[in-house]
């Protein structure tokens, strides 16, 4: 039996969390993001820049809907990721900013993608005002996206687009993400062994350009040899089992790239479980709090960073310059950033491993 | 005929002349119910064997019985209410849950491990009640009841979280990355579990009872067989065992995750089913879903040492079920033909 | 259907068929010959190889052994659908039709007529089941759904069915097990047409009665084995339950009496809403208490109140005098009360379980500590069971579904025996079941009243209730509405009190028992 649940409560979840769109938050992602055209670079400076400062000390501002012209809905590829809690943390600067309304939902699992065009069509037979959107399927999300467009309501794609893409995309330019994950992890081995890839989900479009982006530059490497690839299901146990089982039939492991939370987070634990931290690299995508305490411990050797609040807050803003006919580019690249022990502690790129969150 | 009092008092000596053979013969029908996927288990481990020179490591043996373990306890507890003619939809949830709240508490409330532990079996178990009577009280179909709190567990998984994994102190892998002498702590809970699965279908009024609801629940109730009561503690006892998973993977992966065990639930039912437990109710047995995990977790172990692709071995499960499901049905029709 | 005389070459011959099954040699080596227009009895105890030997005929089991001969041609039959093509339909004792459906429908089934994109003709349809009811002379409600049907059109529905096809030779198991007189009279004229058409009949029955009003010959099966075959106008029902048994039968009521004990149970004003209104008697020890009555007159509700299967809407039960509380199955037993249900497949067996499993069930707290089973204590109750109520089964772990009937009877009998209760309510507990296994539970009911026991007996056949009761309650309608003693009453007393036509002559009743 498959998860095939849309959620329940989530109205509370987003009442439950009035306490994030502070001015101040929304004021630096605007003045770093906003206003500016966007960057289409990456890299250390564009991401650092543009993230917003600590929302700590942030009022109970309540959420205020009384003034607002547009409701817009807002879908993640699941509600569970500490990653999709910093969009959430965006969307809802850019809402604040711009005064308009949010509606947050999702489902429970990034594999659900019926689950997310039910959720998706509810959103169109309501007519929000706009609709931004992480798809879970390049594919099966695009009739979807055709009815909202025919029913007159703007699209943008956030972090993970369609294929064809229609609408804007907001997104990490997950190839290149991915291709400085084979950099640092050539770099950490030294060069040469046997290295393993865990990516999540092989129909959704950020798995594909992270296994793309990864695979592609590892071949400027000829002395790595890529041994191993399994598809974690984004679930982490079934990361930590197939770690163990990929531990068992290559002893001799050099490193490791997971390509989102859960992997690395059951990566790690393999390693733990065999003594082999620190003699096998792990380079981990994104910034859960796990995934940096297991930075902080040497776990993990290296983490690429995207800017999800960034996703976020210009998923929203380019909805509302669609909205009011305003021209927007056709792709948007929020950036990313290899974030290691040694230059964790910079300002900056604290900022972006410690980012706001909207629960 | 013989003298009436015999009847109701117990055999007179000369009937018990003859008894062990019979006996045997009823061992040996069970075991030969359980021959085709064991001898599937055997002929996977041999190939594997061949085809990896890791498979037959002490290493490999003893994560391929860690890994199956959380399915193995929940497929016992899976096999007791699939013998009631029953089915449990919302282990999935309840893994999650239970799961989620031992780590909540240890890591919010600064309960100790082991309490904190012991609430997420309990979690279990109250929603295992709850299905029970959803069941005998309310009178819903297991299927609907359980689906029902399949999705409302869930809810409150992700409620309490908002979503988010709990990351819970080091030593909160206690249970799962522990040892007993030689032997992880689950291969430990595992055989326990088994054990106790076992003697209660087997040799307690409870099994027994479950077996007659599960064959013909008019007769069970007409016969005094308390129905209700067996239906519950059968529904509770699942929810346990499922806490009990959920704890073992939140241990394992020192993470309580409101997402976690998505993939429990088929899988459960499915090792239950290709162990030889019957969906019509009445048949059953813990060894059979034993094997019947363990074959799933050789596909998926025998998947990773060769890197096969996920959907070979999502495919091959499905042929299993199917394979098993039809051999159930065969069986049963050539029954109801005599 | 084909015509002509009844004479010459046989409509079937089965030679020397052989059949064993694990355990069992079902059939050793049988012959049947049946003619042309002839009804052909075939006779014999449970277990016998009857069910087999026509189940090989209409191809659902394979012969180990022997040929069959159809029209003077030796055939092969490879399967149900080829025994129905080369003209042999086969009638089974439980219907085989789609509830949900029309009558008209199920006579179709598998073969409505349809137009090329498989829509349904329903006027045609109609049009030619109704003709098929025509030919056979049978009235049924043809769009009614077969759910809504009584058994007995349910029966006759099966029966058309069977012969809206080409028929050659048709074979009826028991097709009067649940039906009232009318309506086994009804079946009789539709059977003896056929006969007119030259219709090769083979009749299953257990009831010696209606062999020797339908038939013209019999056939006796004995152990897998032909005990012996007559014409019916030259036998007798001694002579045909003697070939059947192997053995003397001094009588088909062996009712034995028993001085009257103190009363067990009285129960007093129990109303069972909907199907019983305050209903009172009571039953002493070594007595056997009649209950006679039409389908519906409430006496199972009754007595499923009684023991707390179902809920009451007020009333008093008293064990020994005391008053008892019964909510449910459990109380009935600790209080010493056992209930043998009228629906042995639906509420008398485990039929997955074993016969052993199936023995315990009503006692489980006896053969248990702590909730942890004895398995040899039980194993030995069970087979003592086994053997003194002569159950036939290769093992007490056999699955009970693979009894024949009467077995299957006689280990639910065996349940309440194992269960020690001191008062027994036996619903229907020879139905379908044959002769010999009737005797065989009548004597069970006699050695229980010698242990100074109470039976309450329910059933349909009137003979049987008269021949073993000590005293008879009539229902009808959710009330009692005449009692008689032993030996003063008749079948037709009992019928007019049934039916409500006739005053009775003998006590009217009031609401309160003797």
């Amino acid at each position: 039996m498959t998860e095939n649940k849309t959620m329940p409560g989530l109205g509370r979840l987003r009442r439950a969390v009035p306490a994030l769109a502070v001015a101040a938050v929304a004021a630096a992602a605007l003045a770093a993001c906003g206003s500016s055209k966007p960057s289409t670079s990456s890299g250390p400076s564009s991401a650092a820049g543009s993230s917003p400062s600590s929302s700590s000390g942030a009022t109970g501002a309540s959420f205020k809907v009384g003034g607002a012209k547009y409701t817009l809905a807002v879908v993640p590829k699941s509600v569970g990721l500490f990653y999709w809690g910093t969009v959430h943390a965006g969307a809802l600067a850019a809402a604040k900013a711009l005064h308009v309304n949010i509606i947050w939902k999702g489902t429970e699992t990034e594999t659900d993608v019926a689950g997310q065009v039910n959720i998706l069509q509810d959103f169109v037979t309501k007519h929000v005002s706009g609709i931004a959107f992480a798809a879970t399927d390049a594919h099966g999300l695009v009739s979807t996206a055709q009815a909202a467009t025919k029913a007159r309501i703007p699209v943008v794609n956030i972090d993970s687009g369609l294929s064809p893409q229609m609408p804007p995309l907001v997104a990490t330019d997950n190839i290149a993400a991915a291709a400085k994950a084979a950099d640092i992890l050539a770099q950490q081995i030294g060069g040469k062994g046997q290295v393993a890839l865990l990516p999540f989900v092989p129909s959704a479009e950020t798995s594909i350009q992270r296994q793309q982006g990864f695979e592609q530059e590892l071949k400027k490497y000829p002395n790595i040899k890529l041994v191993a690839v399994q598809y974690d299901q984004s679930d982490i146990s079934t990361a930590l089992s197939q770690m163990e089982n990929i531990l068992t039939s290559h002893p001799n492991l050099k490193g490791v790239f997971a390509a989102n939370e859960p992997g690395v987070i059951g990566v790690v634990h393999a390693l733990l479980e065999r003594g082999l931290v620190g003699k096998v690299k792990v380079v981990g995508f994104d910034n859960a709090p796990d995934e940096v305490s297991a930075l902080t411990q040497g776990q993990v050797s290296a983490l690429i960073v995207q800017n999800p609040f960034r996703i976020g807050y210009l998923g929203v803003s380019e909805a509302v310059n669609l909205l009011q006919h305003r021209k927007v580019p056709h792709a948007v690249d929020t950036g990313s950033t290899v974030v290691t022990k040694a230059n964790m502690n910079q300002p900056a790129i604290h900022k972006l491993l410690v980012p706001p969150t909207a629960s | 005929m013989t003298d009436p009092q015999t009847m109701t008092e117990g055999a007179p000596a000369q009937i018990t002349l003859e008894q062990p053979e019979p006996y045997r013969r009823a061992w040996l029908r069970r075991l030969l119910q359980q021959l085709g996927p064991f001898l599937f288990v055997l002929a996977l481990g041999v190939a594997l064997t061949l085809a990896s020179p890791y498979f037959l490591t002490s290493t490999n043996i003893s994560a391929i019985f860690v890994q199956m373990s959380v399915i193995a306890i929940i497929t016992v507890g899976q096999v007791m209410v699939i013998i009631t003619a029953g089915i449990d939809l919302s282990v999935s949830a309840v893994v999650a849950l239970s799961g989620v709240m031992s780590t909540m508490v240890v890591v919010n409330d600064h309960w100790g491990i082991v309490p904190g532990m012991i609430l997420g079996v309990l979690v279990g178990g109250g929603v295992g009640l709850i299905n029970g009577l959803l069941v005998t009280r309310v009178h819903l179909p297991p299927f609907i009841a359980t689906l029902g709190t399949l999705s409302a567990i869930g809810g409150v998984a992700l409620l309490v979280t908002n979503g988010q994994p709990i990351a819970a102190p080091t030593q909160f892998d206690a249970l799962g990355d522990g040892h007993v002498g030689p032997i992880p702590a689950p291969i430990v809970v595992m055989a326990i579990v088994a054990a106790a699965g076992w003697f209660i279908l087997a040799r307690t009024t409870l099994g027994r009872s479950a077996y007659a609801i599960g064959s013909n629940a008019e007769t069970a109730r007409l016969s005094g067989i308390p129905v209700t009561r067996v239906l519950v503690s059968v529904y509770a006892l699942q929810g346990l065992l499922a806490g009990l998973g959920g704890v073992i993977v939140a241990s394992r992966v020192v993470t309580g995750d409101p997402s976690a065990g998505a993939n429990y639930n088929l899988d459960a039912i499915a090792a239950a089913v290709i162990g030889g437990a019957s969906l019509f109710g009445g048949e059953g047995t813990v060894i059979g879903g034993l094997i019947g995990a363990l074959l799933m977790e050789l596909i998926s172990n025998g998947g990773d040492l060769l890197n096969i692709s996920n959907f070979w071995q999502d495919f091959i499960l499905g042929v299993m079920i199917i394979a098993a499901v039809t051999y159930d049905q065969v069986r049963r029709r050539a029954l109801a033909r005599r | 259907m084909s015509t002509g005389p009844s004479t010459g070459t046989p409509a079937v011959e089965m030679l020397g068929i052989q059949r064993h099954f694990p355990g069992v040699q079902a059939l050793k080596g049988v012959d049947l010959r049946i003619a042309r227009g002839e009804i052909h009895a075939l006779l014999g105890e449970n277990g016998a190889g009857k069910s087999t030997l026509m189940k090989i005929l209409a191809g659902a089991e394979r012969k180990d052994e022997g040929r069959i001969l159809l029209g003077g041609e030796e055939v092969r039959i490879s399967g149900p659908t080829d025994a129905l093509d080369r003209g042999i339909s086969t009638v089974y004792q439980e219907t085989s039709l789609a509830p949900h459906l029309s009558v008209a429908e199920n006579l179709f089934i598998g073969r409505l007529p349809a137009k090329r994109l498989g829509l349904v003709q329903w006027r045609r349809l109609y049009r030619e089941a109704g003709a098929v009811l025509d030919r056979l002379q049978i009235k049924l409600p043809l769009r009614a759904r077969v759910s809504e049907l009584s058994i007995a059109q349910q029966q006759m529905t099966e029966i058309a069915k069977a012969l809206s096809h080409d028929v050659k030779v048709l074979v009826l198991d028991e097709p009067t097990s649940a039906l009232t007189e009318t309506e086994v009279s009804e079946l009789f004229r539709v059977l003896r047409d056929l006969r007119g058409h030259g219709v090769a009949t083979v009749y299953i029955s257990h009831t010696i009665e209606e062999i020797l009003r339908l038939c013209d010959r019999v056939s006796i099966l004995r152990d897998g084995e032909l005990a012996g075959e007559r014409a019916v106008s030259e036998t007798s029902a001694d002579e045909l339950v003697r070939l059947m048994v192997g053995r003397p039968l001094l009588e088909m009521f062996p009712k034995q009496t028993v001085s009257l004990g103190d009363e067990l149970l009285r129960v007093e004003r129990l109303t069972v809403p909907g199907k019983a209104a305050e209903v009172s008697f009571s039953v002493r020890a070594g007595e056997v208490l009649g209950f006679a009555g039409l389908l519906g007159a409430g006496r199972t509700a009754l007595m499923q109140t009684l023991i707390g299967a179902i809920p009451a809407d007020g009333g008093t039960v008293l064990r020994r005098g005391e008053p008892v509380r019964i909510r449910n199955p459990q109380d009935a037993i600790r209080h010493s009360i056992g209930y043998l249900s009228d629906d042995r497949r639906r509420s008398g067996i485990a039929g997955l379980l074993g016969v052993g499993a199936n023995l315990t069930l009503a006692s489980l707290p006896q053969f248990s500590r702590l909730s942890v089973l004895n398995p040899i204590q039980e194993r030995r109750s069970a087979e003592a069971v086994v053997r003194a109520l002569r159950i036939v089964t290769p093992s007490i772990d056999q699955q009970v579904a693979l009894l024949s009937g009467g077995n299957q009877q006689k280990t639910v009998l065996g349940r309440w025996l194992t269960a020690g209760v001191e008062v027994l309510v036996l619903d229907e507990p020879t139905r379908g079941i044959d002769v010999g296994a009737k005797v065989e539970i009548y004597r069970l009911i006699n050695r229980f009243l010698a242990e100074g026991k109470a039976v309450i007996l329910l059933s349909s056949h009137l003979p049987e209730v008269l021949g073993m009761s000590d005293r008879i309650l009539v229902m009808r309608r959710g009330a009692i509405v005449a009692e008689f003693d032993r030996g003063e009453v008749t079948q037709e007393d009992v019928m007019f009190a049934a039916t409500g036509q006739v005053p009775v002559t003998a006590h009217e009743r009031g609401g309160m028992p003797t």
